[in-house]
């Protein structure tokens, strides 16, 4: 019997072993592995929100404009663009001779078209409020909220989405010019149609299956550098080369593999043995220490649109007092934080945005450079500013607690952060982690005291930081408002002026950081490895990471 | 022939009375068991062993000199060492101390669990066998249901009313836990209770009760300890899980299975962080099987001298 | 046996319509949505989302939407992954789940069950304790180590197996997750055989087999095994169940398609409908492997009488 049993499992294992090291890809194909993280959960460029989809969206789809590596926006689709003085007025002129990847033109139409349909409530598109930039847009897209519509038929509001579409602000002159119109002066506009929602879909695949035209490499059409050749859900996604693309010559990789894989150690660990050439998502934080030294020149540090903050509930006792909140913000080592717990190179954050904006405005062109910290940690004023608030050396302070979502990540901060208070401070606060649905619930209904949270902006403007908190705001879960703090926002949103919006978001800023409803962490940094023989990608601020130019050193 | 009588015969006295008496002393089921069970050194050993760790937990904190939660970055991550014994986590705290402190939560889990499985698991699975028919039908497709309904949401709800503590551990694993146990018995006692043995007892007149703890339960023995000693670290990775849902005991303290699967990441980088807690609970686990094999063995009726 | 076997499987039916019920008003009763984020939607999207996947219709006409939906076997559309069904995602994580599952269990029959009887034939000697012992640190070592350390010595270190990924099914993509997710069953197998042996070797007819004279391998398998079986095979029941609709650790650590990862990020998602068609799917298997396990019981000890009540 165990003769039998030895003899089984070395059968088994000798016959796996004995069909390893065979390669599915040609070996003169220049092939790309990289590993993206969660299964997309679509490929619609209209509908999706996530960062995993949009590495593969950019290698499929081209916007107007694309991002040069230095996150500037160059010509994409478009050859070459016009704008009026107040910057609300833009038109864009197609290249000669554009494809889709089946060989059908690619017109100013398809643009306009995709954007409307990504507009239309019947589609319900998550991040259909990044098109309201354009003109008609928003009351295209949220008519429906007005109670009149609740029992209407999908017909009825299909007519009236027609209606109100016919002063949408984007219009096809002819075939190759684009005309859009904004509801208010965005010089960032530009760089907002590389963004994934500004892509053009091919609207005969699209209207033949609604629903999934996205789910077969048949109707997945598209007009970027590569075109699909296989999505295996939580598997793998495959793109090669698309010789209709109008930049075919420049785009030297003949194939990607966008792996779907969400263990980090297993990424990590496909990695070190060759299985992968990127990770884009998945490097195994607990090993920093030794990837850092094992892989100086593959492990990279990029930096991030992102704000790691906790939350304060300026409702609860007693939160309620600015000295109280003042006081928890000083009395935190943010150093040690990211140089022993977070490891990844993350900056201390003193202030709510991040570095990475330009603002030309002051003399470094850095909105935070210009601003500078807009406070410093001091444990002896912290203690001070909690004694003026009736709790000397911690005396009497009330047991609050840091609420997080389930993470380890998250759970070693707080830990920290607990420890630092209590020796600062004085003062015991509790933990409690809860299930993410059940946080976000948590946080939206104000039933907590003190909660985890983080931002990563949209576009790089300091207004997808600043406009967070005016009151009542869809991702103010502080109970905080101040009218001044409103009007310094409705200022910038309103002027086309550079000098003077950037002057109201510092003004903004300066005075949420002394009201201190939030307490910054640290600024987000993008920790991911590439492989030595990868040339050519880029991965600008907020953007997916682009394999348009990349090649692999033979 | 006749035999003359030889003075060099004695008679012997009357053997009627003394052929039927007892000499050994009467010993009871319990005594006897624990009789055998002494014998058997692995099961000694095994109990020594958990004798060993619940004072190591519950005790054992009050006489050392660190503390579980006192953190000290600039010693994170430190290897065993005379100073840390079980080396140090992310945080620069003592693991050693934290592996005692863990034990507590891990193995008051533990017992719970077992506890459950032999108290409502046995009784369950025993009775649905024992009725059978209909009230079997019944009876089980109601652990079908409580082994269908996703224990994550049932666990989520809970941590929503309840909030943190052992309390809401151990009634999320008292909703749950018993029917693999129920299971096992209730087919052990439809395959005994036509057994010539059974007939015998009902024939005597034995009532229900009599049926299921002195005859029935004995003959599953075997099921029921094999069941219970891999409930035991079952239970203690299901801790971890609550843990990760929001019941269970709240950060910085945490059980074994809560440090094992912190230490999981940094494998490569830390493996003590893994090792330890790990260890303890295989330890632990190894413990309840040879304690579990030697009961098995020293209750096996058929065994029995 | 007919009328048996007719009110088991109404009763089958029973159970899976309680199960539905009771997982989707406990679901609908979990905070959060499957539109939730940190990145919160704004309002009049919300609303066009909640349009779109009927969830702004009254609670109770959902839960008939859904339960006639059940009935002709449609489970809906998933609401986090667009463009798929619930029936796309058990149809594609399915069999991948099951080829993996089934594979593992029966490599824990073939290896568990010999081994079992070979500890229970060597009783308390060296061999049964290392057996026993090897099982239990098998069970208590948890998958995820097993899991890891496979990974890292065999993908890692030998470099004989891929690391990660499904590969299509291929051979020597698999090994590395069976082994994984045979050990627990694996284990389990080995000990229940060898207590459940170590019963039936002291029994009378044993004894008198033996006393008979009869081939030692004709007793174990003519008089032993089968008595031994009973509680293997009641468990065998919802461990095939439960290893057929895959593991989420095994298939998160070897990054696997199958449907075990389904069941648990679908609850974090707020998924209703990927959540309520895993549910449903489970429970009829559990609930029909269950009755098998029964059938199979009544055969191989014939003193087991289902339809009598005691």
């Amino acid at each position: 019997m165990r003769r039998f049993v030895a003899g089984m499992l070395a059968v088994l294992m000798l016959a796996a072993v004995g069909c390893s090291g065979q390669s599915t890809t040609a070996p003169d194909e220049m092939v790309i592995r990289m590993n993206i993280g969660t299964n997309p959960p679509s490929l619609d460029p209209r509908v999706t929100t996530g960062l995993p989809e949009a590495h593969v969206q950019i290698a499929l789809w081209e916007g107007l404009m694309r991002l040069d590596e230095d996150g500037n926006a160059i010509p994409g689709a478009a050859e070459r663009y016009d704008v009026n003085d107040d910057a609300t007025v833009f038109t864009f002129y197609l290249r000669d001779g554009l494809k889709w990847s089946n060989g059908d033109p690619l017109t100013a139409e398809d643009f306009v078209w995709a954007w409307k349909s990504a507009l239309d409530p019947l589609l319900a598109s998550e991040y259909a409020y990044q098109l309201y930039y354009i003109k008609g847009a928003e009351e295209m897209n949220t008519f429906t909220s007005d109670p009149k519509w609740e029992n209407a038929s999908d017909e009825e509001i299909a007519a009236e989405f027609e209606r109100l579409a016919e002063n949408f602000g984007a219009t096809a002159i002819d075939e190759k010019t684009l005309r859009v119109e904004l509801e208010a002066p965005a010089p960032y506009f530009l760089s907002l149609t590389s963004f994934h929602t500004y892509y053009p879909v091919h609207r005969p695949s699209v209207e033949a299956n609604p629903e999934a035209w996205f789910r077969n490499p048949e109707t997945t059409v598209g007009n970027g550098p590569f075109k699909i050749v296989s999505w295996t859900d939580k598997e793998k996604v495959v793109v090669e080369k698309n010789p209709n693309y109008w930049g075919a010559d420049e785009v030297k990789l003949d194939k990607i593999e966008f792996y779907l894989i969400e263990e980090e150690s297993t990424v990590t660990t496909m990695f070190e043995t060759g299985e992968l050439d990127i990770v884009e998502s998945g490097v195994n934080i607990a090993e920093l220490d030794r990837l850092k030294a094992e892989y100086p020149n593959e492990l990279l540090i990029l930096p991030d649109l992102g704000v790691y903050y906790y939350l304060l509930n300026v409702e609860k006792e007693p939160l309620n007092d600015k000295r109280v909140r003042q006081a928890l913000a000083l009395a935190m080592d943010r150093n040690a934080i990211v140089n022993e717990i977070t490891k990844g190179g993350q900056m201390p954050a003193y202030a709510l945005v991040s570095p990475g904006i330009p603002d030309e405005t002051g003399p470094e062109k850095d909105f935070r450079k210009n601003a500078g910290d807009l406070f410093a940690e001091d444990v002896a004023k912290a203690q001070q500013l909690l004694a003026e608030a009736g709790y000397p050396n911690g005396e009497g302070f009330p047991k609050l607690t840091i609420l997080y979502n389930t993470s380890e990540a998250h759970q070693k901060i707080a830990e920290a952060i607990q420890e630092m208070w209590k020796n600062n401070l004085g003062i015991d606060v509790e933990l409690t982690n809860q299930e993410w649905g059940v946080y976000l619930d948590s946080r939206s209904s104000g039933d907590y005291e003190i909660a985890r949270a983080g931002w990563i902006g949209d576009y790089i403007d300091p207004m997808t930081f600043i406009d967070m908190f005016v009151t009542g705001g869809g991702n103010n879960d502080t109970n905080w408002g101040h009218p001044e703090y409103d009007n310094l926002v409705q200022t910038a949103k309103r002027s086309a002026d550079q000098a003077e919006r950037m002057k109201a978001m510092h003004d903004a800023e300066a005075l949420l950081m002394d009201e201190m409803p939030i307490i910054p962490i640290y600024f987000y940094t993008r920790v991911i490895m590439v492989s030595e023989d990868v040339e050519g990608w880029s991965m600008p601020l907020t953007s997916p990471l682009n394999l348009r130019d990349a090649s692999i050193k033979q | 022939m006749a035999v003359p009588v030889d003075q060099r015969f004695a008679p012997l006295p009357d053997r009627q009375a003394s052929a039927e008496h007892i000499s050994t002393p009467p010993i009871s089921f319990a005594a006897d068991a624990w009789r055998r069970f002494k014998a058997n050194p692995m099961a000694v050993l095994g109990l020594i062993t958990l004798v060993i760790f619940l004072i190591a937990c519950f005790i054992g904190p009050l006489l050392t000199a660190h503390d579980p939660t006192t953190q000290n970055l600039a010693m994170r991550d430190q290897p065993p060492s005379a100073q840390h014994w079980f080396g140090t986590d992310s945080h620069g705290r003592d693991l050693f101390e934290r592996t005692l402190y863990g034990g507590r939560i891990s193995l008051a889990v533990a017992f719970f669990a077992g506890l459950l499985q032999l108290v409502v698991g046995v009784t369950y699975g025993a009775t649905a066998g024992l009725l059978g028919g209909k009230w079997d039908n019944i009876m089980m497709r109601i652990v079908d249901i409580i082994d269908t309904i996703p224990l994550t949401i049932y666990v989520i709800l809970l941590a929503v009313l309840m909030g943190q503590g052992l309390t809401s551990i151990f009634i999320a694993i008292g909703i749950v836990y018993w029917t693999s146990m129920a299971r096992l018995v209730r087919a052990q006692v439809l395959s005994l209770k036509e057994q010539e043995f059974m007939l015998a007892a009902r024939a005597l007149g034995a009532n229900r009760k009599r049926l299921v703890l002195r005859h029935l339960i004995p003959n599953a023995m075997a099921p029921i300890v094999v069941e219970l000693t891999f409930s035991i670290p079952r239970a203690m990775f299901t801790e971890a899980f609550l843990s990760f849902i929001g019941l269970g005991v709240s950060a910085p303290m945490a059980s074994w299975g809560v440090l094992a699967s912190n230490g999981f990441e940094g494998l490569r980088s830390y493996p003590w962080q893994l090792a330890f807690p790990a260890a303890a609970i295989i330890i632990v686990s190894l413990a309840f099987n040879f304690i579990g094999d030697g009961l098995r063995d020293a209750l096996d009726p058929k065994l029995r001298r | 046996m007919a009328r048996y076997l007719m009110q088991r499987i109404i009763t089958m039916f029973l159970v899976a319509f309680f199960v539905v019920t009771a997982t989707f008003f406990l679901m609908r009763a979990l905070p959060g949505g499957p539109f939730s984020s940190e990145r919160n939607v704004p309002e009049a999207i919300l609303k066009n989302l909640e349009r779109r996947y009927n969830l702004d219709k009254p609670l109770h006409e959902q839960y008939l939407d859904y339960v006639k939906g059940v009935i002709v076997w449609d489970l809906g559309p998933s609401f986090k992954y667009k463009g798929l069904t619930v029936n796309d995602v058990i149809n594609r994580g399915f069999p991948i789940s099951a080829k993996l599952g089934g594979i593992s269990l029966l490599l824990s029959i073939v290896v568990g069950i010999p081994l079992g009887i070979l500890g229970a034939m060597n009783h308390n000697t060296i061999g049964d304790r290392a057996i026993s012992g090897g099982a239990i640190l098998t069970a208590a070592a948890p998958s995820f180590v097993i899991a890891g350390v496979l990974q890292y010595v065999f993908a890692y270190k030998l470099g004989w197996f891929p690391s990660a990924t499904w590969g299509g099914g291929q051979l020597r993509y698999i090994v590395l997750p069976i082994l994984a997710l045979s050990s627990y069953n694996l284990a389990w197998i080995v000990k229940l055989t060898r207590s459940s042996m170590l019963e039936v070797i002291n029994q009378d007819y044993v004894r008198t087999a033996r006393a008979k004279g009869l081939r030692e391998l004709v007793i174990v398998y003519r008089h032993m095994i089968k008595n031994a079986m009973v509680p293997v095979v009641a468990s065998l029941a919802p461990m095939t169940a439960s290893i057929l609709t895959g593991s989420f650790i095994v298939e998160n650590v070897f990054g696997i398609p199958g449907i075990g990862r389904e069941f648990v990020q679908s609850i974090t998602n707020r998924d209703y409908t990927v959540t309520l068609g895993m549910t449903v799917f489970f429970c009829l298997l559990l609930v029909g492997f269950t009755l098998i396990a029964d059938i199979v019981l009544a055969f191989i000890d014939p003193r087991v009488r289902l339809e009598k009540e005691g």
